[in-house]
C-alpha cells in the first residue's frame, strides 16, 4: 500500500492531517494504508512544492511537517498532527506529535502469527474497544433470505475457502463466528454472541481479515496504538495482546513498555479440539457456579485443605464442558463478569505478595488496591478522573504523571499518582487534564512502583497476610509499597504494605484461558483455580495458591450386584475366596465401656473415609465373634478408627485380635450397592450374599477387583428352596 | 624579438620636387621653374611660388599624369605653407587654399587657412576629401575625376610680400590616410612614437602623425594590426592631438567624420594604452575608436572631444576619462573607474550603450557619468541586456529627475519582461536614478541592495540542484520589512488577488511575499507581487476561490525563494534599511533515494555586505 492523495487532506491553518478515504467497514469501499515512512515521504514531497493543490495544503511556505528518526519513527512537528482515524490507516512504526503536555505517541504493533488471527489489546486494565486492526477487508451485506445460517453476499467475489479460519461478524446483530467454509458468494460460520446469531436480509457483515498482514513474513497484523497522551505515557506504554476466539486456542502476549518503532506481539490461535461445543450450548449452561475469593478446598484428598481463589461447581457438566464454559466467559466480546471484571479483561492472578502493617478495614475479595505517590492536597477544585494526567501547574511542569487513585475530589484529600517524571513537592499547585486542581500539602514520599490491582484472594492473618492479585495497570508492587484501598473512591486510611521479608513478590504465570488446559477428559488447572473437590478427578491437576501441583484422589467405586432387596450383603477384602479376617489387628485391648476409638495396626490408605450406614469394621471379640462398628472416621497417622461408643467390658477385644473392613455390611434395599474409596492399588474384594428369609437362597459369593477405574462383583442368586 | 612594422596606404602624388607637371596660376610664376631647395618638408625640394598683393596666385600639379581616386573616408594629404602669414587674407576669404581639380583650369577651392590660422605655423599637412568636402570656390567646370592638386594664396589689396616664394607645397599623397601597425611583441611593441619616427621621417612625411613640442598630432586611420597581420602595440604617457582635419574648408567638412580613426584589428592583436591623452582639436572627424578584434586594454587614458567608441566584451578601459566624447558602445566591456563626462550623445541617446546579456556587475563599477549639452541618458541597456543588472559605485550628475525623459539616467530598450537594476553604492546629484523604459517592460530599481545567497550541499559537499529555498522575515523590526503585517482587505477577481495592507508594504513589483492566515487557503502562498500603490499589491490566485478572503491574513516579505541552480546556489539582491532577522528552510524532494531532511535557515541580514549561507541537507534515510 502507499499514500493515496485523495484519501488524505492537510489543513495548514490547523496542521490537521486527516484521512478522508473509505473507512475499514465501508461496504464496497477502498480504504488505503501506508507505512509511516511512506507517510513521511508523502509529507516531505508536498513540503517542497511551490504551491499546494487541492486539499493538501502544504507547500514551501509551511514549516517542516515531519522529521524522520528512522524509517519507523516519524515525528510530526510544527503543529502538524494526525488523529485516531488517520492513525488507523498508518502502520509500521511510531508517530509522535506535539510536545510537553500535548505530546501524543502511537507505537507500531506487529503480530507474528497465523493470518487468520483476531487480536484484542488490553491497555491500562481494559480492552481497547475499537479493534480496527482486525478489519482489513471491506464490509458487505447479506443478500440472502432472513434467518439464514449461511451468509450470502452476491458481491463477495471470494475464492473458495479463502476466508476459512477468519472471524466473520454480523455487525447488525452483534454475532460472530469462525469461518469454516466459503464460496464465491457465501460464508459459513456458526455465529454466536449476537441477537439472532443468523443472517437476515440486509445484515452487514465484516470479515475480519487483519490489517496490513504480510504472510510471507509470517505477519498477521501491523497497526499502531496510542501509548502516550497529553504528555504522559498511558500505563507506561504497557500493552497486552490477546487472542480469545471461542472455538480456538487462546493466547496472550505482553509488551512491558513499547519502544519507538515496531513492537512485536507473538499471538497465534488455532482450532481448539477441546472447544468444539457450540457457543449456544455452553452459553445455556446454568449450573456452573463459582464462589470467588480465598477458598480452602481439599482437592488433594489428603484430608488437608489447599488455598484457591475460586471454587467452581461444575454442576452436572463434564470437566471439559467446564473448560469450555471458562473460555466462553473470557472470550472476545464477553458479557460475563469474572471477579468483578469483564471477562475480556480478566486474566487471573498475576502476582502474589505478603504484607504487613495492615491499617483500617482490611480489603475483601475483588476490592481494588492502588499504589503510587500519595499526593495530599488542599484547596482542591474540580473533579479528578481516574487515569487522567496530572502535572505540576506550570508551562514546563516539574513533575507529571497519571492518577491511579482518588481519595476525595474536593477541598482536601489525596490523589495517588503514578509519577512519570519529576518530584512532587509541598506547596506546589497542580492541575489535571480535566481541570482538577489543588495544592500539594506536604512533600510525599516518592514511590518506585505505582499502579492498580484487584484482590482475587485475601488471606488475612491479622495485620499480615497474603494477597493474590491481578495487576490491572502499572508495575507490580515491590517491598514496602503501600497498597491503598483503591475502589472508585479510594481511602488512604485503609492500606497495607508489601513485605518481602520472607518472600519476594511473586509473578504468576498466566493461563490462557484462565481455567487452564483441557485434555478433553481432564483439566490442568490454572494457578489458584479451584473446583469443589467432588468435581475434580485424579486425572486433573490443580495448582493451589502456593503454586503446588495438586492431584485429586482417585475415588474409585466398587459396585456389587446380583441380589435383591432384603438380602444381606457383605463385602470385604478377599482372601482366596473368603473374608480376609486378618486385614488388620487390634493394637490395644478394649475391655471397658464407652470405647470410641479403636487403634489398629496399619489402616489401609484406600479405606473409605467413613463407613456411613452401609459399611464398617468388624472387630474380633475374645469370644470369637466379630462385632460390626460403623466408624465415622479414621486417622491413618494414628491408625485409629472413630466408632460409636461401644461397651467392651463384657466381651473384651484383646490386642492382636483380628479387625477387617466391611465395605458393605447391610441388609440391602436394592439390587446393587456400591462403595468408594481413594484408589491406591488394585484390591480384590470378596462379596457374600445371604438371605434366609421368606425366599431363602444359597450363600452366593463372588470376588471382584477394585482397579483404577473401580470394580464390580456380581453374585448369582440361587434359591435354596 | 619582432620589430614592429609601420606602413601606410598613401599613394604618392607628388613628392619628388621639380616643376615638370606644375602649372602656375596667376602671375609671378617665375619661381616654378626652379625646384625650391631652400625649404622643403620631404626629400630635398618642394614647389614654391611668389605671392603678389591684391591677387590670388599659386600653382597646380598634375602629380600622377592621370586621374586618381580618393577612397572612402580618405583624403588628399599635402604639406602646404605660406611664409608670410600676416600678408594673407583670412581663411574665410581664401587666404590659403588647396585646390583639386580635373584640369589645371578647372578645380575646386578648399580654404584651409588664413592669416590668423597660420601665425605660428610652418608646414602643415592639410587633408581634403574631394568626395566629401564642400568646395569653397570653383574655377572652371571641374570634371568628376580628380587629377590636379595645387595651392593658392590670396593676399589682401594693400599688403603682401613682394619678394621670394612664400607659397610652397610638398609631399602630396592620397589614400585612406592609414598607418598600419603590424608585428611587434611585448619587448619591442609598436608605438605611436615609433610610427611617428618612421612615418614622419624626412624621406616619408606621411603627414599622419607628427611630434610637435612634445605632443603628437595625428590624423587619418591608425590600424593597430591589419586583417592579415597582428600587432603587439603598447604605448604610454603620450599626448595625442587629433588634428581638426575636417576644418580644411570653410564648411568644416573637408574630410568625412570617419576620417580619423583608431582601430584594433586582428584577433591576435594586443593593444595596450596607458596614460595617453587623445584630444580632438576639431569638431569634425574627432577620431573614432573601434575595437573589432584582439585585445584592447586601456588604462588611465583620457579621451577629450573624441568621437564614438565601439568596444567588444573583451575591451577594458579602466580608470579613464571620456570627456565630451562620443557615444561608447560597450557590449560587456570592462569600464571600471572610467568617467564619461559631458558626453556628446544626441537627444534621447546614451553616453554608454550596454546591449548584451551580461550583468554589468563588476564591469561598470565606480564609473562616473555627467550629462552633456544634449538631453541624453547615461546608459542605455539594450534589448539583449539581462533582467538583473547590478552597478556599483557609479555616480550620475546632471541627468533629468523625471522618469521616461530623454535625459533620464537609464534607458531600457526591452519591450517585455521585468528587469531589476541593483544600484549598490551609487550616487546622484539629487535628481535620482531615473528610468526611461518602454511599454511592456517593468524596471525595478533596487538601490544599494545586498546579495543574499544560499548554497545547498549534501553532506558530501556536493552541490544540490533544484533544492527549494524559502527565506522570509523572522520578526518585526522597526523600520524593517514586513513581518506578518496586517491586511486591511484581500480580494480576488479573475485570479488576481488584491491585497490592501494596513501600512505601507515597501514592496517593489516582482518582490516575493508570503501570505498566511487567509481563508480560503488559496490566498495563502508565496506570491510574486505587482505593486499598485504603497499599500496595495496584486498577485495571482486560483480564480475559483471566494472573492473576499476571511480569516486573519498576514504578509511577510520573502527575500529569497526558488530552486537552486546547478551549483547549488540561489541568490537575490535587495536594499535593506536595517539588519533584519530572516528565517526559512531548504528542501529537496526526491522520488527515490537520496532523500534529504528539511534544513532550517536563519540569519540576520548584513546590510552592507550581504549574506552567504551554506546549507547542508542531511540524508533522511
Amino acid at each position: 500500500m502507499a499514500m493515496v492523495d485523495g484519501d488524505w487532506s492537510i489543513d495548514r491553518a490547523t496542521g490537521n492531517i486527516r484521512y478522508i478515504g473509505d473507512d475499514h467497514t465501508l461496504s464496497g469501499g477502498s480504504p488505503s494504508y501506508a507505512t509511516v515512512i511512506q507517510f513521511h515521504r508523502w509529507l516531505q514531497a508536498f513540503a517542497d512544492d511551490a504551491e499546494f493543490t487541492g486539499d493538501d495544503e502544504l507547500d514551501i511556505i509551511d514549516q517542516n511537517p515531519s522529521n524522520r528518526s528512522t524509517d519507523n519513527i516519524i515525528t510530526l512537528v510544527n503543529g502538524f498532527n494526525v488523529d485516531a482515524t488517520a492513525i488507523e490507516h498508518l502502520y509500521d512504526g511510531t508517530i509522535i506529535q506535539g510536545s510537553g503536555l500535548t505530546e501524543e505517541r502511537w507505537d507500531g504493533i506487529v503480530n507474528f502469527g497465523s493470518p487468520t488471527n483476531h487480536i484484542q489489546v488490553i491497555q491500562n486494565g481494559a480492552i481497547l474497544s475499537d479493534d480496527f486492526w482486525n478489519y482489513g477487508w471491506e464490509a458487505g451485506t447479506h443478500t440472502g433470505a432472513n434467518d439464514a445460517s449461511v451468509l450470502t453476499d452476491s458481491t463477495l467475489g471470494a475464492t473458495v475457502d479463502q476466508f476459512v479460519g477468519y472471524t466473520i461478524k454480523n455487525i447488525t446483530d452483534g454475532s460472530q463466528g469462525i469461518i469454516t467454509a466459503n464460496t464465491a458468494t457465501t460464508v459459513t460460520a456458526t455465529l454466536y454472541g449476537g441477537t439472532d446469531n443468523d443472517w437476515d436480509t440486509g445484515d452487514v457483515h465484516h470479515i475480519a481479515v487483519p490489517l496490513n498482514g504480510d504472510s510471507a513474513q509470517g505477519i498477521s497484523h501491523r497497526f499502531m496504538i496510542k501509548t502516550r497522551d497529553n504528555g504522559v505515557d498511558i500505563d507506561r506504554r504497557r500493552l497486552i495482546g490477546t487472542t480469545r476466539r471461542y472455538g480456538n486456542t487462546y493466547s496472550e502476549f505482553k509488551i512491558n513498555g513499547t519502544g519507538q518503532g515496531n513492537n512485536v506481539f507473538a499471538l497465534n490461535d488455532s482450532a481448539d479440539l477441546n472447544n468444539t461445543t457450540p457457543w449456544a450450548t455452553i452459553n445455556a449452561i446454568a449450573d456452573i457456579t463459582n464462589t470467588e475469593g480465598l477458598r480452602l478446598i481439599d482437592i488433594s484428598g489428603d484430608g488437608s485443605t489447599e488455598e484457591y481463589y475460586s471454587e467452581w461447581d461444575r454442576g452436572a457438566n463434564s470437566i471439559n464442558t467446564f473448560y469450555q464454559y471458562g473460555k466462553l466467559l473470557q472470550a472476545d466480546g464477553s458479557v460475563y463478569t469474572l471477579n468483578s471484571l469483564n471477562g475480556e479483561s480478566f486474566r487471573g492472578i498475576t502476582h502474589h505478595y505478603q504484607y504487613d502493617n495492615e491499617t483500617g478495614t482490611n480489603f475483601t475479595t475483588n476490592d481494588v488496591g492502588c499504589y503510587g505517590t500519595n499526593v495530599v492536597f488542599t484547596g482542591g477544585s474540580g473533579t479528578a478522573v481516574l487515569g487522567e494526567e496530572i502535572f505540576e501547574d506550570s508551562a514546563t511542569p516539574t513533575w507529571k504523571g497519571r492518577i491511579v487513585g482518588i481519595d476525595d475530589n474536593t477541598g482536601t484529600g489525596s490523589i495517588i499518582v503514578d509519577v512519570e517524571s519529576g518530584t512532587v513537592t509541598t506547596a506546589e499547585t497542580f492541575s489535571t487534564t480535566n481541570g482538577f486542581a489543588g495544592t500539594v500539602s506536604g512533600t510525599p514520599t516518592a514511590q518506585n512502583a505505582a499502579g492498580r490491582l484487584i484482590f482475587y484472594a485475601v488471606d488475612d492473618d491479622g495485620t499480615t497476610g497474603n494477597m493474590y492479585v491481578q495487576v490491572l495497570a502499572g508495575v507490580a508492587p515491590v517491598n514496602n509499597t503501600r497498597i491503598f484501598f483503591g475502589n472508585a473512591t479510594a481511602d488512604v486510611a485503609r492500606f497495607h504494605d508489601v513485605d518481602t521479608t520472607s518472600q519476594a513478590v511473586l509473578e504468576r504465570t498466566i493461563s490462557t484461558p484462565f481455567v487452564g488446559a483441557s485434555t478433553g477428559s481432564a483439566l490442568i488447572g490454572a494457578y489458584g483455580l479451584g473446583l469443589q473437590a467432588a468435581d475434580t478427578a485424579a486425572a486433573d491437576t490443580y495448582f493451589d495458591l502456593s503454586n503446588t501441583a495438586i492431584t485429586p484422589p482417585n475415588n474409585v467405586t466398587f459396585t456389587a450386584s446380583g441380589f435383591i432387596s432384603g438380602d444381606y450383603v457383605l463385602c470385604t477384602e478377599d482372601n482366596g475366596g473368603d473374608i480376609n479376617y486378618t486385614q488388620m489387628a487390634l493394637n490395644a485391648t478394649y475391655n471397658s465401656a464407652g470405647v470410641t476409638t479403636i487403634s489398629v495396626n496399619a489402616i489401609p490408605s484406600d479405606t473409605p473415609s467413613s463407613a456411613g450406614t452401609k459399611g464398617g469394621i468388624r472387630i474380633q471379640r475374645d469370644n470369637g465373634l466379630y462385632s460390626l462398628h460403623r466408624y465415622s472416621a479414621f486417622d491413618t497417622g494414628t491408625d485409629d478408627f472413630t466408632i460409636p461408643s461401644t461397651d467392651f467390658s463384657s466381651n473384651n477385644a484383646t490386642s492382636g485380635n483380628n479387625v477387617f473392613v466391611t465395605y458393605l455390611d447391610l441388609v440391602t434395599s436394592g439390587t446393587s450397592e456400591n462403595f468408594s474409596y481413594v484408589y491406591s492399588s488394585d484390591r480384590t474384594h470378596f462379596l457374600r450374599v445371604r438371605d434366609g428369609g421368606a425366599t431363602p437362597i444359597k450363600t452366593a459369593e463372588a470376588t471382584g477387583v477394585m482397579g483404577t477405574n473401580g470394580g464390580v462383583a456380581s453374585v448369582n442368586r440361587i434359591s435354596d428352596t | 624579438m619582432a620589430a614592429p612594422v609601420y606602413a601606410t596606404d598613401l599613394t604618392d602624388f607628388w613628392v619628388t620636387g621639380g616643376t615638370t607637371t606644375v602649372t602656375a596660376i596667376g602671375t609671378g610664376g617665375a619661381g616654378l621653374g626652379n625646384p625650391e631647395t631652400d625649404f622643403f618638408i620631404q626629400s630635398t625640394s618642394c614647389v614654391s611660388k611668389a605671392a603678389w598683393t591684391n591677387a590670388t596666385k599659386g600653382f597646380i600639379i598634375d602629380g600622377v599624369a592621370g586621374n586618381f581616386t580618393v577612397p572612402t573616408d580618405g583624403a588628399v594629404i599635402a604639406f602646404m605653407k605660406y611664409d608670410a602669414a600676416g600678408s594673407l587674407d583670412t581663411k574665410a576669404n581664401g587666404g590659403l587654399q588647396m585646390i583639386i581639380g580635373s584640369t589645371s583650369s578647372a578645380y575646386y577651392h578648399f580654404y584651409v587657412g588664413g592669416k590668423t590660422t597660420l601665425a605660428f605655423d610652418s608646414w602643415i599637412p592639410y587633408t581634403v576629401d574631394p568626395n566629401t568636402a564642400t568646395a569653397d570656390n570653383t574655377t572652371g567646370s571641374p570634371g568628376t575625376n580628380e587629377r590636379w592638386v595645387g595651392v593658392l594664396a590670396t593676399l589682401p589689396t594693400t599688403s603682401g610680400p613682394t619678394k621670394g616664394n612664400p607659397i610652397a607645397m610638398d609631399a602630396i599623397r592620397y589614400g585612406r590616410c592609414r598607418i598600419d601597425y603590424t608585428v611587434g611583441d611585448s619587448g619591442t611593441p609598436a608605438t605611436f612614437a615609433g610610427a611617428e619616427a618612421y612615418g614622419n621621417d624626412v624621406s616619408r612625411r606621411w603627414g599622419l602623425l607628427e611630434l610637435l613640442k612634445g605632443a603628437y598630432q595625428t590624423q587619418g586611420f591608425h590600424s593597430i594590426g591589419t586583417s592579415g597581420t597582428a600587432c603587439y602595440f603598447s604605448d604610454a604617457n603620450r599626448v595625442i592631438f587629433i588634428r581638426p582635419s575636417g576644418a580644411n574648408n570653410v564648411s568644416n567638412d573637408s574630410v568625412s567624420n570617419a576620417f580619423n580613426r583608431f582601430e584594433i584589428i586582428n584577433a591576435s592583436t594586443t593593444c595596450i594604452w596607458d596614460n595617453i591623452l587623445f584630444q580632438a582639436l576639431g569638431t569634425r572627424a574627432r577620431g573614432r575608436f573601434y575595437h573589432t578584434a584582439g585585445t584592447f586594454t586601456v588604462t588611465n587614458c583620457q579621451f577629450v572631444n573624441t568621437g564614438l567608441m565601439s568596444l567588444l566584451s573583451t575591451s577594458s578601459l579602466t580608470n579613464c576619462i571620456m570627456r565630451s566624447s562620443g557615444v561608447i558602445t560597450a557590449p560587456g566591456s570592462t569600464l571600471n573607474g572610467t568617467k564619461i563626462l559631458t558626453n556628446r550623445a544626441g537627444t534621447n541617446l546614451s553616453a554608454l550603450v550596454w546591449d548584451v546579456a551580461t550583468d554589468a556587475d563588476g564591469k561598470l563599477d565606480n564609473m562616473e557619468f555627467s550629462k552633456g549639452t544634449n538631453a541624453h541618458h547615461a546608459i542605455t541597456f539594450g534589448t539583449s541586456s539581462p533582467t538583473t543588472i547590478t552597478m556599483r559605485g557609479a555616480d550620475f550628475t546632471g541627468f533629468s529627475s523625471s522618469n521616461d525623459n530623454d535625459a533620464s539616467v537609464f534607458k531600457f530598450l526591452r519591450t517585455s519582461g521585468n528587469v531589476t537594476l541593483n544600484l549598490i553604492g551609487c550616487t546622484h546629484d539629487g535628481s535620482g536614478f531615473t528610468i526611461d523604459d518602454r511599454a511592456g517592460c517593468t524596471v525595478t530599481v533596487v538601490i544599494d541592495p545586498v546579495t543574499t545567497s544560499v548554497n545547498v550541499k549534501d553532506r558530501n559537499k556536493n552541490n544540490i540542484q533544484n533544492a527549494r529555498v524559502f527565506v522570509e522575515t523572522a520578526a518585526t523590526a522597526t523600520g524593517g520589512e514586513m513581518f506578518e503585517a496586517a491586511v486591511t482587505s484581500l480580494t480576488q477577481s479573475a485570479g488576481t488577488a488584491t491585497c490592501t495592507m494596513t501600512a505601507p508594504h515597501k514592496l517593489a513589483t516582482n518582490d516575493y511575499v508570503v501570505i498566511r492566515g487567509a481563508q480560503p487557503d488559496g490566498y495563502n502562498k508565496v506570491a510574486q507581487v505587482t505593486v499598485s500603490s504603497t499599500t496595495v499589491f496584486t498577485y495571482t490566485v486560483p480564480s475559483g476561490i471566494a472573492g473576499t478572503a476571511t480569516g486573519t491574513p498576514v504578509v511577510s516579505l520573502v527575500p529569497l525563494y526558488g530552486l537552486t541552480d546547478a551549483s547549488g546556489n540561489i541568490s537575490s539582491s535587495k536594499t535593506w534599511g536595517i539588519a533584519q532577522d530572516l528565517k526559512g528552510w531548504a528542501r529537496k524532494k526526491n522520488t527515490s533515494s537520496p532523500f534529504y531532511k528539511d534544513a532550517d535557515i536563519a540569519y540576520t541580514v548584513n546590510i552592507t555586505a550581504g549574506n552567504t549561507t551554506n546549507v547542508v541537507l542531511q540524508p533522511d534515510e
